[in-house]
């Protein structure tokens, strides 16, 4: 590189060196060139670049007047003009996390300078932020900072580069990142097809459709047999009862119902029929177990191989319905589940 | 749906055609189905030889929710 990057570095009281907690009220103030974990920066950095301004805030401070602050903090990056801004890392910190969201959210909305900070996944910054600004993972303890600093300096210089920045999922970083900037004034096609050509020939580029990035969940597991376990059986395929009592909508649902499969061996094509406008119906009207499989279930029951079957079953038409309302219903059939002491699951989608 | 049911500790296996949709949201234990249109079905089969088809599907749907993830591993995934 030919000139080394001037970046600008935020960070709290207690990485500051100011305090802990007692000094969790103190203003903001400014250092030229690095201090605490900026040192380490500027090691990573080194000819790439060079921390030239610190500003350290106290949590408290932030955290309780963060638009005032916030636009302090803009004021001064403003006059020292960097090219990079790097926050934190602030790991699990509550309002160090939130600070460094909002700093990082601020610079890269406001004065479109390259800009990006680190934090657990479960602070509570990282939820606010995520899809505002780059957030790269990190652990939830501040043993691993040398870690999380080289992985969040090395993709800040990649950012302040122009290089292709990928998903969440390939460049580790929480959500979805910034809001994409698109030239309209270029059409769409022309656009497509430069990608296309810089892609090709290994040149960077930005797409303009960012896949969401999905957090992982660790997998749950039964606590006891099978053979005592209450199962409960989902579905998205839209299956409802004759008439569908409920005019559950074939698309853009906004709802999930459940409704009683007791008495029933197996199901009776005389008393399903299908919403789901998404799918050809055809083969589940003609045998409703082939998407909720009650005939073999009691036959497991019968057999010992589970414990019980719920005597309910959970349904929806998942065609054109949003992630967020998906995520509803989950958590709506989750606590129905919890409240039946349902062990586990089978959801079937088509 | 599979995720939040999994966020409250239920072990749910989600059974679907679509399973690289599937892990790429997160769910983790992910059985292939027979197809979109029918999942725990297969019509080319005679009548008691598709309930007997279903009744292996399902109980290997069973067997899934019995599994322990080996550390580290993120998704069990049966194609």
């Amino acid at each position: 590189m030919a000139e080394k990057l001037r970046v600008l570095h935020y960070i709290n009281q207690f990485y500051g060196g100011i305090g802990g907690e007692d000094q969790a009220n103190v203003g903001i103030s400014t250092q030229d060139g690095p201090v605490g974990p900026g040192l380490l920066m500027n090691g990573i950095l080194g000819d790439r670049g060079e921390v030239v301004k610190t500003i350290i805030c106290g949590d408290n401070t932030i955290a309780e007047n963060t638009a005032e602050i916030i636009a302090q903090i803009l004021d001064i990056i403003r006059e020292v003009n960097p090219d990079l801004v790097i926050a934190g890392p602030g790991f699990n910190a509550g309002r160090y996390g939130i600070a460094c969201g909002a700093v990082a959210a601020a610079v890269t909305e406001e004065l479109k300078i390259p800009c990006a900070t680190a934090l657990y996944s479960e602070n509570p910054g990282t939820d606010i932020y995520k899809n505002r600004c780059y957030i790269i993972q990190t652990d939830n303890n501040a043993r691993k900072l040398r870690d999380a600093m080289k992985r969040l300096v090395e993709f800040a210089l990649r950012l302040a580069q122009g290089d292709t920045i990928r998903d969440g999922k390939a460049e580790g970083y929480h959500g979805s990142g910034p809001a994409i900037q698109i030239d309209y004034e270029t059409p769409a096609c022309k656009r497509g097809i430069d990608m296309l050509l810089a892609k090709y020939y290994g040149k960077p580029f930005h797409t303009e459709v960012m896949m969401p990035n999905h957090e992982e969940i660790p997998i749950p597991v039964l606590d006891k047999p099978l053979s005592e376990c209450k199962i409960a059986l989902i579905t998205d395929g839209g299956l409802v009862p004759k008439g569908n009592p409920d005019k559950m909508v074939p698309t853009n649902s906004k709802t999930f119902n459940s409704y009683s499969i007791e008495g029933m061996e197996s199901l009776d094509a005389n008393d399903f029929e299908v919403s789901h406008q998404g799918y050809n119906n055809a083969f589940v009207l003609a045998d409703p177990n082939r998407l909720v499989p009650v005939d073999v279930m009691r036959e497991e029951v019968k057999e010992g191989k589970i414990g019980s079957l719920l005597e309910r079953y959970f349904t929806t038409a998942g065609v054109m319905t949003p992630m967020d309302m998906g995520k509803k219903f989950g958590e709506g059939i989750a606590k129905l589940l919890k409240d039946s002491e349902v062990d586990a699951a089978i959801l079937t989608s088509t | 749906m599979t995720k939040e049911i999994q966020r409250a500790g239920i072990p749910i296996v989600h059974v679907t055609n679509l399973t690289k949709i599937s892990e790429g949201i997160g769910a983790n234990r992910i059985l292939r189905g027979n197809s979109v249109l029918h999942v725990f079905g297969n019509p080319a089969l005679p009548g008691a030889n598709e309930h007997a088809y279903r009744k292996e599907m399902v109980e290997k749907a069973l067997h899934m929710l019995e599994e322990v993830p080996e550390e580290g591993k993120h998704a069990l995934v049966e194609e």
